[in-house]
């Protein structure tokens, strides 16, 4: 297997899990969900990346950095044509302002060490602030809403499907 | 949705048309067309608006590569680089934008928030667009009010 088809397959499999966990009835479920599919959009979005690199057609490979909207702004940037059928046109519509504005919504909930002197942003993982410094957990059944759930399922959704099969032809083309 | 079958004739017949140039040859400005009907594309996105563009060539810098400066709202979440850096992301050759081998278009990508502290403590990657701008190598593509008062300050 290569891997941008590992990331895929992984992507897959957190977009799955997430769905699992995803109970709408039950908001202290959303930080798991949200933690699934944040990586299911980050390793899908690697995905294309890492194959797009070994294909020449970008210069830069996926780094550590768990946070992929400024990949998302990449994509959606890609010189087009006025063929709506070649691939890097079909890509580049999956990254609309929509998709994107989700996947930085995502990016915003990865956990990260608060710097000194600053409140502990909201996130998926560990207890956070809010803006008069009360402590929560991501669990709480207020800690996201169910407007954000209904945008990063819509995101998850839309990227597994859209660039598992991107990947595939890519692969076609680029063996 | 997008489907698979669909895409491969444009990459099998598709031309990938390449551009052979000696490695010493350098391009600027001889791309100010495509590099304009490129920023006309990128301006189509309303919510990540485009601020600034500039076409530059960079002193030390690959000649033969394609240099594009984009300012627009939101990009990174509108946060800041920790390590102090303008995200800069390359290209290689497409059917919209063929290029000689090796050669790339590189385009470095902020929000207004990072420029400012960009120029404020003199990041690398605006050293080197006032460099070109400097030496007469950056061509304005497109400001709006915002964008023209960012192009200031890259003095």
């Amino acid at each position: 297997m290569t891997l941008p088809q590992a990331w895929m397959r992984q992507a897959e499999s957190d977009f799955r899990t997430g769905r699992r966990i995803d109970n709408d009835q039950d908001a202290r479920t959303r930080c798991q969900a949200i933690s699934k599919y944040q990586q299911c959009a980050e390793k899908s979005v690697k995905a294309v990346l890492d194959k797009l690199y070994a294909a020449g057609l970008v210069r830069n490979s996926s780094d550590r950095n768990h946070k992929v909207a400024r990949y998302a702004v990449v994509f959606s940037r890609f010189p087009t044509t006025r063929d709506n059928r070649n691939l890097l046109n079909q890509l580049r519509r999956v990254f609309t302002d929509a998709i994107i504005d989700q996947i930085t919504l995502l990016d915003s909930f990865v956990p990260e060490y608060p710097g000194p002197g600053t409140p502990a942003h909201r996130n998926h993982e560990y207890p956070h602030q809010d803006a008069l410094g009360r402590w929560h957990a991501p669990s709480d059944s207020g800690s996201f809403t169910t407007g954000e759930m209904k945008r990063i399922r819509n995101c998850a959704g839309v990227l597994i499907q859209s660039l598992r099969k991107i990947l595939d032809a890519l692969d076609l083309v680029y063996p | 949705m997008v489907d698979a079958r669909f895409f491969l004739d444009d990459f099998i017949t598709g031309s990938y048309r390449r551009l052979y140039m000696p490695s010493t040859v350098e391009t600027y400005p001889d791309f100010e067309e495509q590099v304009r009907d490129l920023v006309q594309q990128h301006r189509k996105s309303k919510k990540q608006r485009l601020r600034l563009a500039v076409y530059f060539a960079p002193p030390r810098r690959g000649k033969r590569d394609i240099f594009l400066f984009e300012v627009l709202d939101g990009f990174g979440g509108d946060e800041v680089d920790s390590e102090d850096k303008l995200f800069e992301f390359g290209y290689g050759s497409t059917p919209a934008l063929p290029l000689a081998p090796e050669a790339s278009l590189r385009v470095v990508l902020t929000n207004p928030t990072e420029l400012k502290e960009a120029v404020r403590h003199g990041w690398k990657a605006v050293e080197e667009l006032r460099s070109a701008r400097k030496a007469g190598r950056a061509i304005l593509i497109y400001a709006d009010t915002l964008g023209m008062r960012l192009w200031e300050l890259v003095k």
